[in-house]
């Protein structure tokens, strides 16, 4: 995977602006990736729609409970049936869905605001300054990553801000490694050489000459870290330390559904396709994405 | 073998610097965080508290707290006495939980490299075709359903629905280990089918490879002989750290079927502030992370004759 990450970055040169177009191209003909970010885009507006509905109050509102409406099966009262406390499945997949793709989007960027900086200065500097950076990237990749959520969540209290920065912060150790990776080959090229010449500070090769040319790789890991980010949202959530009642997620609501599943399997089987089918089109667009920026994938 | 002795002796001195990292990091975290071991439901008298802490050494200032940590995990190898579980030792709570870990952890990886290694060479062998997006899908299957979903699926079916297992828990060591193993290595599967498929996909492009075919060598054959050897190496160095998070116990799985492993110990320790056995499970994972990585870049070295030139690859 590493390799086909690194692409010489003489290509992009070559092909200058056109790079991201040809990407798209690409994307497009790949029918599966194509189908995939439709799908999501659809999932994201099914969400999005069926809660202002519902705040409208055209759809059930998600935590109004019917105490002598409980477990029903799916109908046309409760589409997707109704849970312990009465309260409409759908709906509350759809709210939960907002959350889970928040937490998926927003820790993202945390996590690749962190890696990217980390990674492309330590490859900048070098030397010493870079050994001891990614020590310290290798003592956190050897540390089972619930402590540091655990301690962060204890630290800072458990609210939906807190989780996005934990996430966050523990999952921008690859993108660090993968950017500066890449800072190290690029720094060497004439282009950076030239930049210096011209009386560029630090700061500004950094962050307009280096960074820039490292944003194939950046994108195609960002796609392929979302699930990831999503899978450990729902993990903390299945764990009853992640995202908290009354708000929910797709975690809490498997969570939930698992508790039940004997005596109504809707529960869980509705959250679990919800985030599954996401989770699969999350994971095909990136491969797409990947096999798009990637020049060495275009040649067959 | 010069450069392969001095990689050995580099890398064993970074793990030692990764290992006190470790027990220092965990140290400040755990001094951060709010809460104490002592806080239970229970009103202990003041003056009960103070007498625990000083027999603990928590009264002591922090540096010789963490100094005594450092001399007891690199000189004599003991993680103290746990807070929450009395009388008892971390090394002894680590012995008792590892097994269970590295049994269902084991049984998982067999389980997840016998089936996803397989299912990523006929993917790679019939990219694109009916073959591979059957290989692809189920690939992918194995990574979309999480493990929490999988877990009470399978504990309703195969547990309660038709009785072949006990549902949780660890009492009947010949097959309370089966179903667990088989949900995280489902995971695994996935993971290390569509490495596999990457790797070999990126060997079948090789020169050689091309050269057998001409050779007129058998399509199985150059899979197998020729191709696995090169298609392998990401799935190697994916393994590194994969390894050990396999072995180490996953505490969602641990969770799900009521095994007193490693993961499950983690989270416990780290819930009720226990200082000592979190260092000391934090400590072990560690320790595996390194191994795990080690043996990963060995096998590495000894399977790509190109990074044996001038130990170069070696970093």
């Amino acid at each position: 995977m590493k390799s086909s990450l690194m692409h010489p970055p003489a290509d992009s040169a070559e092909t200058g602006s056109s790079l991201g177009r040809d990407a798209w191209l690409r994307l497009k003909r790949n029918r599966l990736a194509h189908a995939c970010m439709w799908a999501l885009g659809l999932i994201v507006a099914l969400c999005a729609g069926g809660a202002a509905l519902s705040l409208a109050g055209v759809l059930p509102d998600p935590n109004a409970t019917h105490l002598d409406q409980i477990l029903e099966g799916p109908g046309a009262r409760y589409w997707l049936g109704s849970d312990a406390l009465g309260r409409d499945v759908f709906t509350r997949i759809l709210f939960g869905g907002l959350v889970s793709l928040a937490v998926g989007v927003v820790a993202t960027l945390v996590s690749v605001v962190i890696g990217v900086t980390y990674g492309a200065v330590a490859g900048y500097v070098g030397g010493r300054c870079d050994a001891v950076m990614m020590r310290f990237v290798d003592i956190l990749y050897a540390m089972p990553f619930v402590i540091l959520v655990i301690v962060l969540m204890a630290l800072f209290g458990m609210n939906l801000f807190w989780l996005f920065i934990a996430i966050g912060a523990v999952e921008w150790l690859t993108m660090a490694r993968i950017v500066r990776a890449q800072v190290m080959a690029l720094k060497r090229q004439e282009f950076i050489e030239a930049a210096r010449s011209l009386g560029l500070g630090h700061g500004a090769i950094l962050f307009k000459h280096l960074i820039p040319n490292c944003f194939g790789p950046i994108i195609v890991y960002t796609t392929l870290t979302v699930p990831s980010v999503m899978r450990l949202e729902a993990v903390l959530s299945f764990l009853g330390m992640g995202v908290q009642p009354p708000n929910s997620s797709w975690g809490c609501l498997i969570k939930e559904g698992a508790d039940r599943m004997t005596t109504s399997a809707g529960l869980l089987v509705f959250p679990a396709a919800a985030f599954a089918i996401t989770l699969f089109c999350l994971n095909f667009l990136g491969d797409g994405l990947r096999d798009a920026l990637d020049p060495k994938g275009a040649k067959d | 073998m010069i450069p392969l002795l001095r990689f050995v002796i580099d890398r064993l001195l970074q793990s030692l610097v990764v290992l006190v990292g470790i027990l220092t990091l965990t140290f400040i975290l755990l001094q951060l965080a709010p809460g104490n071991p002592f806080a239970t439901e229970k009103n202990i008298p003041e003056h009960i508290v103070a007498n625990m802490r000083e027999y603990y050494g928590l009264n002591r200032p922090p540096v010789e707290q963490w100094f005594r940590m450092l001399l007891n995990y690199f000189v004599r190898f003991d993680g103290g006495e746990s807070f929450t579980k009395d009388g008892f030792t971390v090394n002894e709570i680590i012995l008792e939980s590892l097994p269970v870990s590295l049994l269902v952890g084991g049984a998982g990886l067999a389980f997840a490299l016998a089936t996803g290694v397989p299912l990523g060479v006929v993917a790679a062998a019939r990219r694109n075709r009916a073959g591979d997006y059957l290989a692809s899908s189920l690939a992918l299957a194995g990574i979309c359903l999480p493990t929490f979903v999988l877990g009470p699926l399978a504990v309703s079916f195969f547990a309660l629905e038709l009785g072949w297992f006990t549902p949780a828990g660890w009492e009947d060591r010949r097959t309370d280990w089966i179903l667990p193993s088989t949900v995280l290595g489902l995971f695994y599967m996935g993971y290390i089918a569509r490495i596999t498929r990457a790797g070999m996909l990126e060997a079948l492009h090789q020169d050689y490879v091309r050269t057998a075919l001409a050779k007129g060598l058998s399509e199985g054959r150059i899979l197998v002989v020729h191709a696995l050897r090169h298609g392998l190496l990401p799935l190697v160095s994916f393994l590194g750290p994969a390894v050990a998070g396999i072995l180490a116990g996953s505490f969602v799985v641990e969770t799900i079927f009521g095994l007193p492993g490693m993961g499950l110990l983690t989270v416990v320790a780290a819930r009720d502030r226990d200082l000592p056995l979190l260092t000391g499970s934090v400590m072990t994972y560690g320790a595996m992370v390194l191994v795990s990585n080690f043996l990963s870049d060995l096998a590495q070295y000894w399977m790509n004759p190109r990074m044996r030139g001038a130990g170069g690859g070696l970093s």
